[in-house]
């Protein structure tokens, strides 16, 4: 009998427990790799996908560089309303490929429900050109601005809805609600006119 | 009595052991990895949302001190509903030239991520404009 089987090389062959063992080890280290690569792509996806929060901070930074550059010019008055605001700073020219005078108007787009920021330098503003606005912010339910000034007559600083005074006001308050997810966020943030700025 | 069948070479339980301890190890390096990443990412994140609140206490405080110098009357501590996180924050403003004039304003900003204590601090100078 022993001779038999010994004799028979093709007898040879893996016992049920060793296949068992075998499975059982390739299952669990190949279960592991599965996990770790599932979990990379979910956690690589998140980091990946847009995040809505830089564009706020984008936004703001572009609103404060472009009031902090806001100047006097009596052709292009500064002029804000509620929810529109336009004054005269330096803007980035296509044509002359460097910063010019121009003007810059934000408002709020209902149907976009975003913030639009228009941009003309000097030569577009004279040709009455149509310039396409850029929407700088999205997913905003409601825009508002209040104006920030020193009232000589009364001796102290106040607070306007509208700005159609010569001059320009001190500072700027934005006041933004974002919907996101479900959720209403407000953002404030205010920024000094540095070309009225007494501090 | 066991006979050598063609090529009886195999893996010992050992070596099986350690292949296997050696994967572990490698996955849980990779997963740190990942852990790490996700949370600077979340850092990162609470740390844009902390920052549009930073900026504009800083205006008030400014302002404040520009309209009352050392008679500004103004919180010095809140807390603050943030998009994920609760951000506390204290603020402290010293004159720092002799007619207290010139300010120094010093803002905190704390959040508790997970076990982890993160901050971020924000400085800025505010001056008292006597005209009124």
């Amino acid at each position: 009998m022993q001779n038999l089987m010994s004799n028979n090389k093709k007898n040879a062959a893996f016992t049920l427990v060793e296949l068992l063992v075998v499975c059982i080890i390739l299952s669990v280290v190949s279960l592991a790799i599965y996990g770790t690569l599932s979990n990379g792509v979910d956690i690589w996806s998140r980091l990946n996908s847009p995040i809505y929060d830089e564009d706020i901070s984008i936004f703001f930074e572009k609103f404060t560089s472009d009031l902090r550059n806001a100047f006097d010019f009596e052709n292009l008055a500064f002029a804000g309303t509620g929810d529109r605001l336009e004054f005269a700073t330096f803007v980035d020219s296509p044509r002359l490929l460097s910063r010019t005078v121009g003007k810059v108007i934000y408002f709020y787009d209902a149907s976009e429900q975003a913030i639009a920021r228009q941009k003309l330098d000097y030569s577009q503003i004279y040709r009455d050109a149509m310039i396409k606005p850029s929407y700088g912010l999205k997913k905003v339910k409601s825009l508002k601005f209040t104006y920030y000034f020193f009232d000589d007559d009364n001796k102290e600083y106040l607070w306007q809805d509208e700005w159609q005074d010569k001059g320009l006001p001190e500072a700027v308050r934005i006041e933004i609600e974002i919907e996101e997810a479900g959720i209403t966020n407000k953002l404030v943030r205010t920024v000094n006119v540095l070309y009225n700025s007494q501090s | 009595m066991m006979l050598k069948i063609g090529n009886n070479k195999a893996f010992t339980l050992v070596e099986i052991m350690v292949a296997s301890a050696i994967l572990a190890l490698g996955l849980v390096l990779i997963f740190e990895a990942f852990f790490s990443s996700l949370d600077a990412f979340n850092y990162y994140l609470n740390y844009l949302n902390a920052a549009n609140f930073a900026e504009e206490i800083i205006w008030q405080a400014q302002d404040n001190i520009k309209r009352f110098g050392s008679l500004a009357n103004m919180e010095n501590s809140g807390e603050i509903d943030g998009k994920n996180e609760k951000f506390s924050w204290s603020l402290i403003s010293l004159p720092i030239d002799n007619d207290a004039k010139l300010y120094r304003i010093n803002l905190l900003f704390s959040w508790k991520q997970g076990k982890k204590d993160q901050k971020i601090t924000r400085h800025a100078y505010a001056k008292f404009n006597e005209q009124q």
